[in-house]
Parts: C-alpha cells; sequence; structure tokens
C-alpha cells in the first residue's frame, strides 16, 4: 500500500544571483542540450545548498564535481558534498514530469538522491523528496520519500573512509581512538584470543607466527584459537618449521611488516586477515595496514549493562574495506549478559548478520567486507532495549 | 565517560500497543510528547524566530507525531530501526522551520533571464579531453566488454561527449548489446579513466 504523504511543500525562490551562477556554467558548454543540462543541475543544486544551510547541515561546493567545469563537460552530475558525509545528487525535474531521470554517471558513491522540481520561469522550486539510492534512469516520483526521511538519514551516518584518513567526525566526537577507554575496559580492546598471551619480542617468535598465518592460509583454516595451542603449533611437530611447505615459502615476502601486509591485502579468510592486522599493529601499532578501530562507550543504554561497541576497519584492495564490529563489557562487568545480539544489516534494514552472545564469551564480535559508497548499520539488542549506529563506507 | 541515554522505545511500545482512537493512546501519546518535550532532545527555537510561531510549528509537528507514530496516517510510519524518537521527530520540525524561514523570504522580482545560446566553439576542455582520447585511443581501445572489441573505453567516452551525446538507448541499439551492460562497462571502466583523464590534464 502506499502511504499518502501530506507534508506541507517546501517551495524555495531561486534568487538572482543563482541564476546567474548557472548560467555562467551553461555558457561554457558546447551544445545546447548540454547547456541547458548544467543550468538546471546548477540550480538544483543551490537550492539544496541553501535549504541545507537553514537546516544547519554543512556542505561545500568547492569540491563537487557540479562545480568543477571538467566535471560538468564530461558527465551530467549536480553532487552537493556534505561535510562529513558524501556526495548528495540533486537532480532537477520541472513540473508535471512523473520520473526523474538520474543518469547512470551519478550511481555511485551518493549518499542519496534529493529531487528538486524548478518552474519554468526558474524563479521557484520544490523539493519533491529523496531516495536513498536508484538502480535505474527513472525515479518515480510517486516513490519518494519525504524530506524528513533525508533528515533522518543525514543525521546518524559515520563514514568509514575519514575515519581510514584520520579524520575526526564532525557531528560526532563520541566514537573515540581506542587509548582513550583503557583503564575502562576489562580487556585490551583490539586482541584475539589467539594471540592474547603472544609476545612478540623476539624476531624468532615474530617469524613463527607470521609463519604459521601464512601456513593457515595455505591449509584453509585456522589451527585453535586457544593460545597455548597456537603458541604450540607453531612449527611442525618434528620441529621442522613449516616453511618446509614450498608453497608457503615462496609466498612469504622477505620482511615480516610486508609478510603481514600482503595477508591482510590478499587473504579471503577473515579470520586471518584480523590476526595478521593484529600481529602487524602489535610489532607496528602506526603502520598504515593496521587499519583503524574505534570504540563507542554504550553507556548503560542496554539492560542497564556498561558495554562498549568496537569497529575496527581495514582498508584493502580495490576500494573495499574489512570490518570488525565487537561488543564488550565495560569498567565493572567480565561478561556479556546471555541474549544480547549484536547484527549488523544492510542498508535497506534487511539480509543482517548476527552473532548471539555464548556462554563463556566475553565478547562477541562480526567480521564483513564491504566496499566504498555501501551503507550498513550494527544494532546491539537484548529484550526490548537497542543500539543502532549507522555507518557509510 | 558514563552517558545514560533515555530511551522512549518502551513508552512508544506501550502507546502503540493500545487501541488506535482509545483514552489509553491518548494518555500514552501525551505523556510521550510531555517526556520528549522535557527530555532536551527536541531540535531547539532558532533565535530569530519568535516563540509564539515557534509554538506554532511544535504544535503541527506534535499532530503529525501523533498521526504517523503507531499507524502512518498522513506520512511513513516511525521506524525503530531508521532511527530514534527525538530524531525521527526533529526531522519534522526543522523542515517546518525550513518552510518557516523560506516563507519569510520575499519571491523574487527580478527579471526572467532565459538561458543564453551556449558557445558555438567548444570550450578547451572539450579539445584536451578530445585530444587525451587520441593520444590515448590504443590504449582505451583495448579495454573492451568481453567478445566485443568494438565496445571499448574509447567508443563509448567519445559518444557520451556533449558534442556527439548519443543516448544510451541508441547506443544499445547501435551496438545490439543491452542499455544495462553498456551503462555498468561506462560505470566500471570509462568514468575512472575519465577522472584520471581530468587529473592528467590539471581539471580535477
Amino acid at each position: 500500500m502506499t502511504i499518502p504523504i501530506c507534508s506541507p511543500k517546501t517551495v524555495v525562490p531561486i534568487h538572482h544571483s543563482d541564476r546567474q551562477t548557472a548560467e555562467n556554467f551553461a555558457k561554457q558548454q558546447p551544445t545546447h542540450k548540454q547547456a541547458d543540462k548544467v543550468y538546471r543541475n546548477t540550480l538544483a543544486v543551490m537550492i539544496t545548498k541553501h535549504c541545507l544551510d537553514i537546516l544547519e547541515i554543512p556542505s561545500d561546493l568547492s569540491e563537487c564535481d557540479s562545480w568543477n567545469p571538467f566535471s560538468r563537460l564530461v558527465s551530467d552530475v549536480a553532487d552537493l558534498h556534505i561535510i562529513d558525509l558524501g556526495r548528495l545528487e540533486c537532480r532537477p525535474v520541472r513540473p508535471g514530469e512523473e520520473y526523474c531521470y538520474v543518469p547512470t554517471d551519478v550511481w555511485e558513491d551518493r549518499i542519496g538522491y534529493v529531487v528538486v522540481q524548478i518552474d519554468s520561469s526558474c524563479t521557484e522550486a520544490t523539493l519533491r523528496g529523496f531516495s536513498v539510492s536508484v538502480n535505474s534512469e527513472k525515479l518515480a516520483l510517486s516513490q519518494l520519500q519525504p524530506l524528513e526521511q533525508l533528515l533522518i538519514h543525514l543525521t546518524p551516518i559515520k563514514l568509514m573512509k575519514t575515519w581510514v584518513n584520520n579524520i575526526l567526525d564532525r557531528l560526532s566526537n563520541t566514537w573515540k581512538e581506542i587509548g582513550t577507554l583503557s583503564g575502562l575496559i576489562y580487556e585490551p580492546v583490539f586482541t584475539f584470543p589467539a594471540l592474547q598471551h603472544i609476545a612478540f619480542d623476539t624476531p624468532e617468535r615474530t617469524e613463527q607466527i607470521v609463519e604459521q598465518l601464512y601456513a593457515s592460509q595455505w591449509s584453509g583454516n585456522l589451527k585453535s584459537n586457544k593460545p597455548s595451542s597456537f603458541r604450540g603449533s607453531v612449527g611442525s611437530p618434528n620441529g621442522k618449521s613449516q616453511f618446509g611447505n614450498p608453497k608457503v615459502k615462496d609466498a612469504f615476502p622477505p620482511d615480516f611488516p610486508a609478510a603481514l601486509v600482503n595477508l591482510i591485502q590478499t587473504t579471503t579468510n577473515e579470520e586471518i586477515r584480523w590476526k595478521a592486522a593484529e600481529a602487524l599493529w602489535t610489532i607496528n601499532p602506526d603502520h598504515p595496514a593496521t587499519g583503524v578501530r574505534r570504540v563507542l562507550d554504550l553507556g548503560l543504554l542496554i539492560a542497564e549493562q556498561h558495554m562498549a561497541l568496537m569497529v575496527g576497519v581495514l582498508p584493502l584492495q580495490d576500494q573495499r574495506v574489512s570490518i570488525l564490529a565487537r561488543l564488550y563489557p565495560l569498567g565493572q562487568q567480565t561478561r556479556l549478559l546471555p541474549g544480547l545480539k549484536l547484527v549488523v544489516l544492510g542498508a535497506d534494514g534487511s539480509s543482517g548478520e548476527v552473532a548471539a552472545r555464548k556462554s563463556g564469551d566475553n565478547y562477541i564480535q562480526l567480521k564483513f567486507t564491504g566496499k566504498l559508497g555501501e551503507r550498513f548499520s550494527i544494532n546491539v539488542c537484548l529484550n526490548g532495549d537497542n543500539f543502532t549506529e549507522y555507518f557509510m563506507i | 565517560m558514563n552517558m545514560v541515554v533515555q530511551s522512549f522505545t518502551p513508552l512508544v511500545d506501550k502507546t502503540c500497543k493500545c487501541p488506535q482512537g482509545s483514552t489509553q493512546r491518548d494518555r500514552c501519546m501525551n505523556q510521550l510528547i510531555k517526556e520528549l518535550t522535557a527530555s532536551g532532545k527536541l531540535w531547539h527555537r532558532p533565535h530569530n524566530i519568535p516563540e509564539t510561531d515557534y509554538q506554532d510549528i511544535l504544535q503541527t509537528s506534535w499532530m503529525y507525531f501523533a498521526r504517523n507514530l503507531c499507524d502512518g496516517k498522513t506520512a511513513p510510519k516511525y521506524d525503530a530501526k531508521r532511527s530514534s524518537v527525538p530524531t525521527w521527530i526533529n526531522a519534522y520540525i526543522r523542515m517546518r522551520i525550513l518552510d518557516y524561514y523560506l516563507r519569510q523570504k520575499h519571491r523574487p522580482i527580478d527579471p526572467i533571464v532565459p538561458i543564453l545560446p551556449a558557445r558555438s566553439e567548444p570550450p578547451n576542455i572539450l579539445g584536451d579531453v578530445l585530444a587525451w582520447l587520441e593520444r590515448d585511443r590504443a590504449k582505451l581501445q583495448r579495454v573492451h566488454l568481453r567478445d566485443h572489441s568494438e565496445i571499448n573505453c574509447y567508443t563509448l567516452i567519445l559518444n557520451r561527449l556533449p558534442t556527439e551525446d548519443i543516448s544510451w538507448t541508441q547506443l544499445a541499439q547501435n551496438l545490439e548489446v543491452p542499455k544495462e551492460t553498456l551503462q555498468g562497462f561506462y560505470r566500471r571502466e570509462c568514468l575512472p579513466r575519465l577522472r584520471e583523464a581530468g587529473k592528467q590534464l590539471g581539471y580535477l
């Protein structure tokens, strides 16, 4: 059932100066058709920007393709950079049109699409609505969400890209660097059981660990996660190094950090990837390939239990990232409550992965990969209490 | 470091479980509105909006709240998976504040300026792009759709430039492949190369 949308219309007067800017951009185009396209795209971007200014949502034109003469010429773009969040596409429509044309050029790397109806005299515009994503050139206006949804959509996204580039969120300072919570955390935040008791104290020791990760990579699975077995399984029972395996040896780059970086970038096993990242982090915490980790103190939000949510991001190749979400007890608590769930959901709120607290665990976690522009949310719930944080890669 | 976050979820659940139109529903709804108002989480009144006007905005917003929290009578129903209750109602309040500001502005009565004719001479950028296409032609032609050497980066970029501006539908007909296949190839292979060219040419 389609719900009738009765939100008041948001009608925006178009300034003469905006029309002048649009006209200047249009004049740079080689054809009438392209000039008209650029004129209307420019107006749609400026109208949206004026509204966002009033809504106190900071945006910036200087980095936009719509503000770059090269991009305007070679592609059909009307993007507006929302600071810290990403690019919002502002598409123009004419009065009476039922569909908004969304060119293939702008189907990716957008945080959403706003449709702006520009009247024929170009003196007034109406914000028609918003869509989170598009999958065809024709976006039906009847399917648009009211603009309130745009504000909801823009409010909570945490952008992984800014984390990886070490930019702190402007909109929220609640996600901390890991170090800021030390002392409150029962166990080191970024430590896997298999590595907890292992000291990378000697080159030999490091070599053994790196070697085992490589061996696991080739054998297709990791040995037991228990620290003792991890330690015990280094080398084969007869004392011969697993380097004896020619496949392992050939794949092993000459130095440990390079070997670990290679593993982080190339393995398809998330368990091995994060163990390699942990090993690299222990050897060299500043190495860029160790990614970033941020932690959020959830306070007593869920069942009055003090917890922290840690999110780690490892940049991979081809604009992909590997993400680790882990829930920890904080402060005096040493165990998570039974029944607690950690859920990762896709942009549409469906098809998620779920991790539940099992007896004996003192944390729960999920690992997954995604590519630039993808959205997901992490949800923590127990009985009626829940907490959701939204992210974009 | 501790932050105790007030959750409105239990009261929302309680409200929506009451039968529509019942006095219990009204009572719970009022309680919810009271708690939200007292929580300090509502969008602040901008200093240049008079208190009476802001109260009008709030009044409209609470009507929206009551109609759509549980049932979605005039807008999509509140969805706890997407946002908290304060974020949801604040979005509506903020949009009405936007409308308020826009209404205050006088409609511009400046003359309507028609779009001037486009330049007859292509600008330098276009010349530069065309020169790059020719210079890198062989390289760009090597990147093609599987089993279709004629559908390559060179051809697609050239045909999509404003000087040619051949529609996707037309291109798909000419090249006898589905439009979606062409567009996918264009996004994956051509757009990144165009961007790279823009950087090399000093425009990006």
